[in-house]
């Protein structure tokens, strides 16, 4: 540059356009401006762990490390350190190092930049000698449908949606659906706790909901039922589940341990039946008052009914609180005209219009694998007489192959582009696991990264240690 | 056998111990998912239990063995070590007793619905504050001192099949008689009636517990007993200290004596710390990569080795005095509070294991840290004479100091970019993010950019001698922030109490006594030098 600059001189042509980008040129490529990015990121960074530690790894992601902010930055750095490094050409040897680093930096910048576009990171859920073929990534979209007997029949629309960057309580969504519907996001929970409030109405359309609790002294589970769409007719706890359901009771489809609540339509009254996954009939049934125990013969639990009320209003609402609270999940609230309901991330349900039913779901964005992932088994090893694991292990298979794969802790499992990693499992109750969790993971700028990073630290090397020896050894000759 | 210890334990009440336990405690336990002698059980038992290493000058594998084979005569006394204030107010514990006994433990309702609630809030994965860290410790400590006693946690016998060994009580047989004549020799023995049986009869049981499983039962572990005993580091740090002490005397007296001390105790320090090092490594048969304590002895031995190397670069006494002290420091501080900083070897998780890169790069890492102890050991002598108001007698001096800060910040950043760097392979190896925003790994890249920033800063003329020297050391905060303040600030921030129980207090007050040092540093060097900008 300096060469362009005495070129200029000695023709003695200096336009001002020139000279100001001279200037500019010579503000980008200034030590100065680098101390004080250096300082700014590295600050940036500080207040983000601060930021990650209350409100959680993928909102500091959004709102510190991937902000606007946090890009220009980025693209100051890349422009200073490239300016810097065209200042100093022709390069002789003693820039040698200098010039390595920052083209090493600035490679791997531009491989994470690669890896963010392009990449994809997810959760590959497989249950134990279940087989799945696709996997969810961070992202979300609201997926609506027009619905059949309670079931998504016919697409309406598909969206991807960042409510932390862009709350529905500042910006507009709504979703035109069949004739005058329209359905409308009003709020967003990041992170909340459910609170259900039950109250009774004088309506007599309203239907019933009921409290059950499911007792032994190892756990204690309270849930609300209804048969208003906002609750959840039905509680699945794993070994067990409970039903709440108008009319007579039915047989139920396969054994399982299951406790079925019917109300009789007509005088409202409760009734119980427990099933048992052994046989065919219920082991026990009867009429069942509030505040009554029944045992269930399973796990030495205890089931009653802790409130009931005949015709109920159901408010449901969002607590607020920490990513790191049990049991807290994100929440939309939709509204169709005068309808409203909640939906939680992952947990799709039917809302009602007034010229149809609808199906709404929230959910990660999901993708295609290109292969299915059957789980043959999940093995989790113990250190010796403890309960501290030393290793855990998925046996799988890929389409039917009859070759099967080991995926293990630190040995992932490369195929057609996709690495798997082993990153966690589920358990049961009793502790057994249900499920292993993979990571899934692409990552086109892998390699650029790593060849800016050797680079950079050659450059260093070089620049710290091998610069003086040559300096030396000019000066001595 | 209960029955049995208990006749016994009455009938010898009150005799006086002259045991040689040397035999038990070379016994092989299964204890936290390892293999270790009897004597780093008893040790890590007595520690937790009553909170000091040698409780009233006992030896602790005779400790642990009076409280297995006398229970009884030990249910009255006090040795349960308990600390936190407001908790002994609600047990109705004096302020100035630090110690229960087992009888006022087990006889408090009040404790033990403390203990049952802080296990629901264990269960529930939430984290605890400082009050219920207080009562969870208790709980261990309870839980602890019930398995010995009860036998349940001292595991001596390997099975054939199974990995998991049996405790003294699920002894059938052959192994009952047999612990059963080590218990009974055990009073022969401190009665006097018959000294040498202890000793015989704990030898056969050894080799009847070898036997059950050959292979199972273990490498050699008497190197571990070594290790417990010769206490390495503790050794280092006070060889480190007195090279400290005489590197300082020659400032004063330059005599050579005084010098050659000086390296002498640098020297034997070194060696037994390297020794000590080298034997944890073999014990725990990986390098010490996985806790606290263990960084900090791998972090002074970088210090010390760097500051060897830099004192033979330049020969300047300086630099072994700024690396013997920070040396001793960093295992003070890792030695004197063994509640914090736990001392013990345990296996990795699971994640860590039987990784190549994940070592090198914590190795790495850790290695730039001692970098960087060195540097801030080196700027405080440097910043006690500017303090001093020494600056304009002593230009020359503290141009060199600062080019030495600079040179350790120099090995620091390459140290700390590299092993970043090798996070990112170890991560994308093990999980496949090159990076992910992890706090620990984000405040090594803060620490780095920051000594990056004064590397830079010395280039543009904004930092001259001194403001090298003193970024430097405000950039150590970073550091500590990287080291200690993720685990232990970061970690429990997520919930705004919590704090106190990880020594928050003491490391936030001392990096508030530096800065504030860096701060009065700079008033004395404006005043000392009046007419210059910050610089010479």
């Amino acid at each position: 540059m300096r060469v362009i600059l005495e070129i200029l001189h000695v023709t003695g042509y200096r336009p001002v356009s020139m000279k100001i980008a001279l200037k500019l040129f010579d503000f980008f490529s200034s030590v100065k401006l680098a101390v004080i990015l250096i300082v700014s990121i590295a600050t940036l960074l500080a207040v983000g762990t601060f930021y990650e530690s209350s409100h959680g790894t993928v909102m500091a992601q959004k709102f510190v490390y991937h902000s606007w902010y946090a890009t220009v930055l980025m693209i100051l750095l890349i422009l200073n350190l490239a300016c810097a490094a065209i200042d100093r050409y022709p390069w002789k040897k003693h820039h040698i190092g200098f010039v390595i680093t920052h083209l090493g930096i600035i490679i791997m910048i531009f491989g994470s930049i690669m890896t963010q576009q392009r990449g994809i990171d997810g959760i590959l859920f497989v249950g134990i000698n279940e087989t799945a073929n696709y996997f969810s990534v961070d992202d979300t979209e609201i997926r609506v449908y027009q619905s059949f007997d309670s079931r998504p029949f016919v697409s309406l629309s598909k969206t991807p949606v960042d409510f932390d960057r862009r709350p529905p309580e500042k910006n507009n969504y709504s979703f035109k659906l069949v004739d005058d519907d329209v359905l409308k996001i009003t709020r967003y929970i990041s992170k909340g706790i459910r609170k259900v409030d039950v109250t009774t109405t004088e309506n007599p359309l309203a239907l019933p909901s009921l409290k059950f609790k499911l007792q032994n002294p190892q756990v204690t589970t309270e849930e609300w039922l209804g048969l208003d769409p906002a609750l959840p007719p039905f509680f699945d706890l794993g070994p067990a589940v409970v039903t709440f359901i108008r009319g007579e009771l039915p047989k139920p489809p396969q054994p399982k341990n299951q406790v079925v609540v019917y109300q009789n339509p007509k005088t409202e009254k409760l009734s119980y039946a427990v099933f048992s996954s052994r046989q065919d009939k219920p082991t026990s049934k009867g009429d069942l008052k509030v505040g009554e125990e029944v045992a269930t013969g399973w796990m030495g639990l205890k089931f009653s009914i802790t409130q009931y009320v005949p015709h109920s209003k159901i408010n449901i609402d969002y607590t607020p609180t920490d990513s790191e609270a049990p049991g807290a999940t994100s929440a939309i609230q939709g509204q169709i005209g005068e309808r409203s309901a909640w939906f939680e991330l992952d947990s799709p349900h039917e809302i009602r219009g007034d010229k149809s039913h609808y199906f709404l779901s929230f959910a990660r964005k999901r993708f295609e694998l290109g292969f299915n992932v059957t789980l043959n088994k999940f093995k989790m090893a113990l250190y010796g007489g403890s309960t501290m694991a030393s290793g855990y292990e998925s046996t799988i298979t890929i389409n039917k192959d009859p070759e099967t794969k080991l995926i293990s802790m630190n040995e992932p499992l490369r195929h057609n582009g996709f690495t798997l990693y082993q990153a966690s499992f589920e358990q049961n109750e009793r502790g057994e696991p249900i499920a292993s969790v993979f990571s899934v993971n692409y990552d086109p700028g892998r390699y650029l990264k790593y060849f800016g990073a050797i680079c950079m630290v050659c450059g260093i090397i070089t620049m710290f240690y091998l610069k003086p020896r040559w300096t030396r050894k000019k000066v001595a000759s | 056998m209960i029955k049995l210890l208990l006749f016994f334990s009455f009938a010898f009440a009150g005799s006086p111990p002259t045991l040689d336990t040397a035999e038990f405690s070379s016994l092989a336990i299964q204890d936290g998912g390892r293999l270790k002698p009897f004597d780093t059980f008893a040790r890590e038992s007595v520690q937790l239990i009553t909170g000091s290493r040698n409780y009233q000058g006992k030896n602790p594998n005779e400790l642990v063995l009076s409280w297995l084979f006398l229970p009884t005569e030990w249910s009255k006394q006090k040795f349960f070590q308990i600390k936190h204030i407001e908790l002994k107010k609600d047990l109705g514990v004096a302020d100035a007793d630090n110690y229960m006994s087992p009888a006022e433990i087990m006889g408090n309702q009040k404790l033990m619905d403390l203990f049952k609630e802080v296990g629901l809030l264990l269960k529930d994965k939430k984290k605890l504050n400082p009050y219920f860290n207080g009562v969870n410790k208790l709980r261990n400590q309870v839980n602890v001192y019930n398995d010995i006693i009860s036998g349940s946690g001292i595991k001596l016998v390997p099975q054939r099949l199974s990995p998991d060994w049996l405790s003294i009580v699920e002894l059938r047989d052959e192994g009952k008689t047999k612990f059963t004549a080590v218990a009974e020799s055990y009073f022969l023995t401190i009665s006097g009636k018959d000294p040498g049986s202890f000793q015989r009869a704990t030898a056969e049981f050894k080799s009847f517990a070898q036997n059950q499983n050959p292979q199972g039962y273990g490498k050699d572990l008497d190197l571990e007993i070594k290790y417990n005993k010769l206490r390495p580091f503790q050794q280092a740090y006070v060889f480190y200290f007195a090279a400290a002490l005489f590197f300082l005397l020659s400032f004063n007296f330059p005599k050579k004596i005084l010098l050659n001390l000086a390296f002498l105790f640098s020297g034997i320090g070194w060696l037994i710390h390297v020794t000590g090092f080298a034997m944890r490594c073999w014990i725990a048969g990986r390098p010490p990569v996985s806790n606290m304590y263990e960084s900090i002895i791998w972090v002074s031995l970088g210090c010390m080795t760097f500051g060897m190397i830099f004192e033979m670069i330049y020969k300047k006494r300086y630099i072994g005095f700024a690396a013997t002290f920070m040396a001793a420091l960093a295992l003070i501080v890792g030695d004197a509070a063994p509640a914090v900083i736990d001392q013990s070897i345990q296996p990795l998780e699971a994640v860590l294991k039987s990784n190549y890169w994940l070592t090198i790069h914590v190795l790495t890492i850790t290695l730039s840290y001692a970098a960087f102890t060195l540097a801030t050991g080196i700027g405080n002598v440097a910043l006690f004479i500017y303090a001093r108001g020494q600056a304009p007698q002593n230009r020359e001096k503290l141009q060199a100091l600062s080019l030495y800060v600079y040179r350790a910040v120099q090995v620091g950043v390459l140290l700390l970019t590299a092993g970043t760097i090798l996070g990112g392979v170890w991560a994308d190896a093990s999980w496949g993010r090159f990076w992910g925003w992890d706090p620990k790994e984000t405040w090594a890249l803060i620490a780095d950019l920051f000594y990056l920033a004064v590397l830079h800063g010395r280039f543009t003329g904004w930092l001259r001698n001194f403001g090298t020297v003193a970024a430097s050391i405000c950039c150590f905060t970073a550091v500590i922030m990287a080291w200690y303040g993720v685990n232990f600030v970061l970690g429990i921030g997520k919930h705004s109490y919590g704090f106190g129980a990880g020594g928050v207090h003491y490391v936030g007050a001392a990096v508030l006594a530096q800065l504030l040092f860096v701060a009065y540093a700079y008033s004395r060097f404006r005043t000392s030098s009046p007419s210059l900008p910050p610089h010479a």
